[in-house]
């Protein structure tokens, strides 16, 4: 090497060190975009603009040869300080300058390679090493996925497989990316959404959209359903496609590239939620209510209607209805609530109270009503009702027997008086007590308390007791009552209700009563735990308090004091009339006015009118899993003998595939794995035995599992049998 | 002794003799015109003892002899080495023959003593073996694993698969499991005694077709010891007609013909609505007329359902109608019972009924809710239950002919519909109905003889046909030889060798009347089944006595040096006697 090569030779192998230096520093950078998360271009972006920048600040313009040879002179011996000389030309030298270079050329010339530049590469580890850890500390903290969202997750990709077999060195053009979006119905004011995941959860009437872009062009991009194809528009190198879904489905993907080829994708499912009705609740109202013609006949009650995306309206429905039996007349209302509804609330709390005044309601009439309410869905909005409460007021002028008139047949003979009948015979006998004699006031008295008593024991019966006071109290009701004076002097006689001494029909005399008791018109407590009436009326224990109040009305009717005897058979008849009402069960009207009835061709048996006919009916159910069944005995065989699929298995696989998607929408995570499978199967595609038998034991799935055929059988008829059968008939 | 010789060529003699006899003249004649005198007696005998010896040669005498004491021991599959051994001690003359390498018996012929080792030969080749020669059969050990199988070879739809058996040594905490298929277990039966179990399994045949279910033997852990293959032939149910007549509207009725006509049988029903006023209704089915029962119209259906009502309706002639096709045509008969029918006189069905206030006690749950008249059928020769518990007989049938009648005790089985058992409701009238229903007829009839059915072994199949002279073919349309059999003009018999294994095919030839298919498996499969099968086999046809030495005689060939040196020398001196003067 000359002079001056050996100094360029030098200061190259200076640059490159820079070089190397400020690549090593790159590197650091890179490495942390890469734990960030950045996709490749970045990185090579920050590795080079770091490299490039730690690179131009070192200045290597700066380093010249001159500065390459004060840098050797003064870090080698060797250059004896006279590495300069190099550079100048020999002609300008002189004679020992030129000897001097010549000694430094040579002992440079042998020494030079072993020089180093003035590079501190430490400096650069440091930094890779700095920025390592960084990497290190983005990696594991995650700030990758804060990149990441916009690219696409390998556990969502959609993955297409080819239908024909293609050449491996063919690209398969791959999603880069997909998106549905998801626009819920406006009355619903839910704001969009998009997702990733292609199985999607929607409610129905939302319009769906999706997004696909892929890494290669492609030709045609096919949505597919059970039963329709639609093709993707190419907008801006991405695919899109919308539709307002009302159903629940699969779909899968299906496009073409540029040379022909099929790709389909796996079956994904399409779950269509409803929007639900409101829920209508009446509180603070009895199912029940009954009002006399005197007093306040107001029904107040909150309403509380609850929807999952918003009400829209809500009002009373109400019925009045006047009469009874055949020529019952109804009455139709309609009532809004104070408070309007506005906007699409979720859940509201309305009051009202009724007046049935307001309505025009005469005693005997009933309401009944119930509280409707609407939401906002679309074209027809959702109806709910909440229950029908009923309001009567009072007829007091029937008479009619109180249990008996709930059920369909009167079970009541003739003969037995209500109690409403008693009380009119009662009120009529102490009106005309001046006018008679006492003997026969004391004899009708009598008679009305046996009849209050025969009542008491039919009533009795329906409780399934025997009678209480039984056979034996007959006998001591045909005595005289003497006994009636010390009724009267005693002041506690209207408070007790002497049951349970010896004393009950006064016979002997009788004994101080037990102090007045501030619930006596409550507790009824014979020792019997279930008479406990505080807290609850029960039917049973209304009855049997109505009873009790009877006992008391015989008591002093037997004793001559009808006008004693009233406020019990009052007391009694209401318990009735409300145990009446309380065992009615309300139906709601059904506007049907049967045609009336011809007497004149009632029960003549006359057949002219009635002919015979016959009606043919096709009523077969076409088995739903025809196909499917059909398709386990054939990939049966195909297994067995290993054999191609032909044109018609494909059309049966498709059939069965359609067949198994209508069972799937129950349940799509059981089939949606088969359903794949078997339209893989009727596009052509050849799969293998495990993977045929899989599909198999799929289909069997839906097959289920006890039902019966009933059915006729074939079999071969023997001579020998039937000459058997013969010869068996004979022996008869 | 030389009076026993025979010639073995005897078939020869006619050609050879003369042409000694012609030789032996010539010669004379030359030696009479050239040679006299006792030079002519010594070359005329010598020329006899040439050509003697020469035809001797080609005749091949021989003398029989009994060769005593020449024994072969025929060594099968799985034979023990400790009785071989001791055997060869007692016969160490005996040769050995290894069946279970190749299969050949040639070398059984001249045998005078048979020894079978082992599992014993194939039934087939039991001809190979001379009679003659009482060979005796010293079995091996019973082998273990599946000895006896049982199971349903063809079933309908819906109805149960059965299979039972025997398992010889199993392993403690194995499972023997029954897998359809496509892998899904069915049913397992665990084994705990270790000499012998016997198994039962069941499972319901869900498809039509041709399947092949598993038997999976697994050890207590789960791993699979053995599987073998269960050829199972299921077939479809068709669809049933049925004509129904009822006297007034039914409940039962109406819940039964919707069951049913989801279902795709045809349905022709004749209510009365009043007197002389008929309701006619037909389902999946054209109209037609209803109004007479003649013959013709019930032979056209499966199944008459009438209620016990309308028998008092019927006329004599369409009483007997009614018996006429259940008689002939095989129509079934299936009375609705009211509550007087059991009382009345039972002059169509001839049942008897007892009173029995007892609720319905079947042995499924939801038996529980099902209602019964206060009857039960009382035990009768011809009658054949149909749903039975513990001697208390719910529905029966009798044969009449060849049709059934039958009927049962149950009441307002619609209720089960109203409750929402559906399924009981089904399971109970598709017994009633898959009993009684008319069968229809098939051409021909097919049985596989043996199970299993081997490669390239034999095959037995049967068939039963009215068809004059079936002609069969296999898959590849090889014609199968059947044999008539000499008592039963409808059944013939065949044997075919199947070089295929998997699923094979019998047909008849030219019209496409009735095929079969069989399942054909390889060696390897079934193997205790087929061993123990064939030990049995052999242990009836050959004793396991001992017995004396019984000799054979055979021709024994003389030694043809002799003749030939005979030859030689008779030769020499013929040559030589000339040269000499």
């Amino acid at each position: 090497m000359s002079g001056e090569g050996i100094l360029k030779y030098f200061r190259k192998k200076w640059w490159s060190w820079l070089l190397l230096e400020a690549l090593i520093v790159g590197v650091g950078p890179a490495l942390l975009a890469f734990a960030i998360g950045f996709n490749f271009f970045w990185i090579t972006a920050f590795f080079l603009i770091s490299a490039s920048v730690y690179f131009a600040v070192q200045k290597p313009w700066k380093i010249g040869l001159s500065k390459v040879s004060s840098f050797v002179d003064s870090r080698y011996s060797e250059a004896n300080y006279s590495s300069g000389l190099l550079l100048i030309p020999d002609k300008r030298l002189t004679s020992l300058a030129r000897l001097q270079k010549q000694k430094t050329e040579r002992q440079l010339a042998d020494t030079i390679k072993s020089f180093k530049p003035d590079v501190n590469f430490e400096r650069a580890f440091v930094f890779l090493l700095v920025f390592s850890i960084l990497a290190v500390i983005a990696f594991n903290s995650g700030a990758s996925a804060v990149v990441k969202s916009d690219s696409l997750e390998e556990k969502n990709r959609i993955n297409f497989t080819p239908v024909d077999s293609i050449d491996q060195s063919y690209e398969i053009p791959e999603i880069s990316k997909q998106q549905v979006f998801v626009n819920y119905p406006s009355y619903t004011n839910l704001a969009n959404s998009s997702f990733q995941e292609m199985n999607i959860q929607a409610l129905k009437n939302s319009s769906l959209t999706w997004i696909l872009e892929f890494s290669h062009p492609v030709e045609e991009v096919l949505f597919e359903t059970k039963d329709e194809q639609h093709r993707f528009k190419l907008k801006n190198n991405e695919y899109r496609y919308s539709k307002s879904v009302r159903e629940s489905g699969f779909y899968n993907f299906r496009f073409k590239d540029g040379s022909g080829n099929t790709y389909v994708s796996k079956v994904y499912y399409l779950e269509v939620a409803e929007d639900e009705k409101p829920e209508v609740v009446i509180k603070d109202l009895p199912l029940f209510s009954s009002f006399e013609a005197e007093e306040a006949k107001i029904l107040n009650f909150e309403t509380q209607i609850t929807d999952d995306y918003g009400i829209s309206e809500a009002y009373i429905v109400a019925t009045v209805s006047k009469g009874s039996g055949e020529a019952v007349k109804f009455r139709e209302l309609r009532i809004d609530f104070e408070r309007q509804i506005s906007g699409s609330q979720k859940s509201v709390v309305l009051d009202k109270s009724i007046d049935l005044e307001e309505l025009r309601m005469q005693p005997g009439e009933q309401l009944y009503f119930y509280v409707e309410a609407k939401d906002h869905l679309q074209l027809v909005a959702n109806v709910a009702r909440s229950e029908t409460y009923f309001a009567e007021i009072r007829d007091t002028t029937e008479a009619a027997t109180a249990i008996s008139g709930s059920m369909g047949v009167d079970l009541m003979p003739d003969y037995f008086r209500s109690q409403r009948q008693l009380i009119i015979d009662t009120e009529k006998l102490i009106a005309e007590k001046d006018q008679i004699t006492e003997k026969e006031f004391n004899s009708r008295s009598n008679e009305l308390g046996f009849d209050q008593k025969a009542l008491r024991l039919k009533y009795g019966e329906f409780m399934g007791d025997e009678s209480e006071s039984g056979i034996a109290a007959q006998s001591h009701s045909e005595e005289p009552a003497d006994e009636t004076q010390e009724n009267e002097d005693d002041p506690l006689a209207y408070y007790t209700h002497d049951h349970d001494s010896e004393n009950e029909h006064n016979l002997v005399p009788a004994e101080e009563e037990e102090e007045e008791d501030p619930l006596h018109d409550y507790l009824h407590n014979h020792d019997d735990p279930e008479e406990s009436t505080l807290f609850t009326q029960s039917l049973k224990s209304m009855l049997r308090e109505a009873m009790n109040q009877m006992w008391d009305s015989e008591l002093q009717l037997r004793l001559y004091e009808p006008q004693n005897s009233l406020p019990y058979q009052y007391r009694s008849l209401k318990l009735l009339q409300e145990i009446k009402n309380s065992a009615r069960i309300y139906v709601h009207r059904i506007g049907f006015d049967p045609p009336p009835i011809q007497e004149s061709t009632r029960l003549t048996g006359d057949l002219d009118e009635v002919q015979s006919f016959s009606e043919t009916t096709e009523s077969a159910r076409s088995d739903q899993l025809k196909a499917i069944r059909e398709s386990v005995s054939r990939l049966e065989k195909i297994i067995q003998n290993k054999s191609e699929l032909t044109e018609s298995d494909k059309v049966l696989f498709q059939k069965a595939a359609e067949e198994l998607s209508s069972l799937a929408i129950e349940d799509p995570l059981k089939y949606i794995e088969t359903l794949s499978d078997l339209k893989l199967i009727a596009e052509g595609k050849n799969l293998s035995a495990e993977k045929l038998k899989q599909v198999q034991k799929g289909l069997l799935l839906a097959i289920p599992k006890n039902e019966t055929y009933p059915g006729t059988q074939k079999v071969y008829t023997d001579k020998l049998q039937e000459l058997f059968l013969k010869e068996l008939q004979d022996v008869e | 002794m030389w009076s026993k010789m025979e010639f073995l060529h005897s078939e020869w003699v006619p050609y050879v003799v003369p042409a000694a006899l012609v030789l032996l003249l010539v010669y004379a004649w030359k030696g009479w015109t050239t040679t006299s005198g006792n030079r002519l007696l010594l070359l005329v005998s010598l020329a006899i003892l040439s050509i003697g010896s020469l035809a001797m040669l080609a005749l091949k005498p021989g003398m029989p002899q009994s060769i005593s004491g020449k024994t072969a021991i025929i060594l099968t599959s799985n034979y023990p080495e400790i009785k071989l051994d001791s055997l060869s001690k007692l016969y160490p003359k005996a040769a050995r023959i290894d069946y279970h390498e190749n299969g050949n018996l040639d070398s059984a012929e001249d045998v005078n003593e048979i020894f079978i080792l082992g599992n014993g030969i194939k039934p087939y080749d039991f001809s190979q073996i001379a009679a003659s020669s009482k060979p005796v059969f010293i079995p091996s050990e019973v082998p273990s694993g599946m000895v006896q199988l049982n199971f349903s070879k063809k079933v309908n739809l819906g109805d149960s698969i059965k299979i039972e058996g025997r398992f010889k040594n199993p392993a403690t905490g194995s499972r023997l499991v029954l897998t359809d298929f496509s892998g899904n277990s069915l049913d397992s039966t665990e084994f705990s005694n270790t000499k012998e179990e016997i198994f039962r399994l069941e499972a319901r045949a869900m498809v039509a077709g041709n399947y092949l279910y598993n038997l999976v033997l697994k050890d207590s852990v789960g791993k699979i010891l053995n599987s073998e293959a269960l050829p199972i032939k299921i077939k479809d149910r068709e669809a049933l007609k049925l004509l129904v007549l009822n006297s007034y509207p039914l409940f039962e009725t109406k819940y039964l013909k919707e069951f049913l006509g989801r279902e795709g049988h045809e349905i022709s029903l004749k209510t009365r609505i009043s007197r002389g006023r008929y309701k006619y209704e037909f389902i999946n089915t054209a109209n037609r007329s209803l109004r007479n029962l003649t013959s013709e119209l019930l032979e056209d259906h499966d199944l008459l359902l009438i209620d016990s009502d309308y028998l008092d309706l019927l006329s004599p002639g369409e009483k007997e109608a009614v018996r006429t096709s259940v008689a002939e045509a095989g129509l079934g008969v299936f009375v609705m019972p009211s509550e007087d029918f059991f009382r009345k006189n039972q002059e169509l069905t001839g049942f008897k009924f007892y009173s029995d206030q007892s609720p319905v006690n079947l042995n499924f749950k939801a038996s529980e809710s099902l209602e019964k008249h206060d009857f039960l059928f009382s035990e009768q020769d011809k009658l054949v239950a149909v749903i039975e518990n513990s001697d208390k007989i719910y529905s029966a049938y009798k044969i009449s002919g060849s049709g059934k009648i039958g009927s049962w005790v149950f009441a307002n089985l619609y209720q089960l519909v109203l409750k929402g058992d559906l399924e009981t409701y089904e399971y109970v009238w598709s017994r009633m109905i898959n009993s009684l229903a008319g069968k229809e007829s098939i051409p021909a009839e097919w049985t596989i003889g043996n199970f299993p059915v081997y490669r390239n072994e034999p095959a037995e199949i049967s068939l039963r046909t009215n068809y004059p002279q079936p002609r069969i073919q296999t898959s590849e349309n090889i014609p199968v030889p059947m044999a008539m059999n000499p008592e039963i003009p409808e059944l013939w018999s065949g044997r075919v060798y199947p070089s295929k294994s998997g699923w094979n095919q019998f047909a008849f030839a030219k019209d496409t009347l009735s095929d079969t298919n069989y399942y054909v498996f390889e060696d390897t499969s079934w193997s205790a089944l087929n061993n123990f099968k064939i030990r049995e086999a052999n242990i009836k046809r050959f004793s396991n006595k001992s017995k004396n030495k019984a000799t054979v005689e055979s021709l024994q060939e003389i030694n043809r040096i002799w003749f030939f040196l005979i030859f030689l020398a008779s030769a020499f001196f013929l040559w030589l006697i000339p040269k000499l003067e």
